[in-house]
């Protein structure tokens, strides 16, 4: 599946996206991006998949999720 | 309405889908803008030219040198004064037959109630997550519009929360707060002036078309810009009971943002 990387997330995975797959649900994919990316545990975000915030939800291989931070400035 | 009137909004007139009912709704539409940098200084503007009828802007701070860049409003010569008499001057110069009021203080909980009073759209032109917080509760209260924009770096977000029937509160999408050490502000990360100045002003459309009924959806969307790519990234999302959200004005007295956001 497509991962998009937005705002401070993208300073963590110097990549904007990437295809990543092995995760059949939303906690596993981000277990699997924190292993990957050890401070992202840390991190302050919410999934979109397909295009919809969601806590939860189970995931296919052509799913597109994206991490996104809030932003404060102004 | 004179024939002055008519002269000064023709070119918004001509627009069927505006027209001098959407003008109407324009002029006796109350808009509150909170912050006037960045983000407020544009959607001040082009809400004044639109003629939105009553305008508040809302800072204590006064104009630096370095906020020019991005801060359109203001003039060398004006470096030192106060930013929201200095717009309130300007913005009447360019739209004498709107009403500006204006605030010269920083938003807090405690004067949240009496300044937003008799607004009904809040457009958020902050940069601090503490005052973000503090507005979402206030719209969420009060069942006001609660217009959001932020920029990091290129990248910027929109959404109009409150809106319709969603209900969707800002503080239901995003319910753990970022500490505001966390997440690096304008000033301590740098910003081109393009990139408040147009999320602002995309803030300033979306309370234009909610005023005027043009949103072509009903369902929430946050939208993310991306400057360096020109890309816009959409999300929706479904409903979910705020628990979090104040059940009254001592609710929100109360509560301590800046504690909240550290």
């Amino acid at each position: 599946m497509t991962i998009l990387y937005f705002g401070q997330i993208q300073s963590i995975t110097s990549l904007a996206k990437e295809e990543l797959n092995g995760a059949t649900n939303l906690k596993e994919l981000k277990e699997l991006l924190i292993k990957k990316y050890p401070t992202l545990s840390d991190a302050n975000f919410v999934f979109s998949v397909n295009q919809k915030i969601v806590e939860a939800c189970e995931l296919k291989e052509n799913d597109e999720v994206a991490l996104l931070p809030p932003f404060s400035g102004g | 309405m004179d024939a002055a009137f008519f002269n000064r909004y023709q070119r918004q007139l001509q627009l069927q889908s505006v027209g001098l009912e959407g003008q109407q709704k324009l002029n006796a539409a109350k808009v509150l803008l909170v912050g006037m940098g960045g983000l407020g200084c544009p959607a001040a503007q082009y809400l004044a030219g639109a003629g939105v009828g009553k305008i508040g802007l809302v800072d204590g701070d006064t104009i630096e040198l370095h906020n020019l860049h991005r801060q359109v409003l203001y003039s060398t010569s004006e470096v030192g004064e106060s930013k929201v008499a200095v717009a309130k001057a300007k913005l009447e110069a360019m739209n004498p037959i709107i009403s500006i009021e204006t605030f010269d203080e920083f938003i807090t909980p405690q004067n949240v109630i009496k300044i937003a009073e008799t607004y009904d759209i809040i457009l958020d032109g902050s940069d601090r997550f503490a005052t973000r917080y503090l507005l979402d509760a206030y719209c969420t209260l009060k069942n006001k519009i609660y217009v959001y924009g932020s920029v990091f770096e290129f990248e910027g977000q929109v959404a109009l929360f409150n809106y319709s029937k969603n209900q969707i509160s800002y503080n239901s999408i995003f319910p753990n707060p970022p500490k505001q050490s966390d997440v690096p502000t304008c000033s301590e990360n740098g910003i081109l002036g393009f990139l408040p100045s147009i999320i602002g002003s995309m803030q300033a459309l979306e309370a234009v078309k909610h005023i005027c009924n043009l949103k072509p959806t009903t369902e929430f969307e946050l939208i993310h810009y991306n400057g360096l790519t020109q890309e816009i990234y959409k999300t929706s999302a479904t409903p979910s009971i705020d628990f979090s959200a104040p059940k009254s004005e001592q609710d929100i007295l109360s509560f301590d943002y800046d504690v909240f956001c550290s």
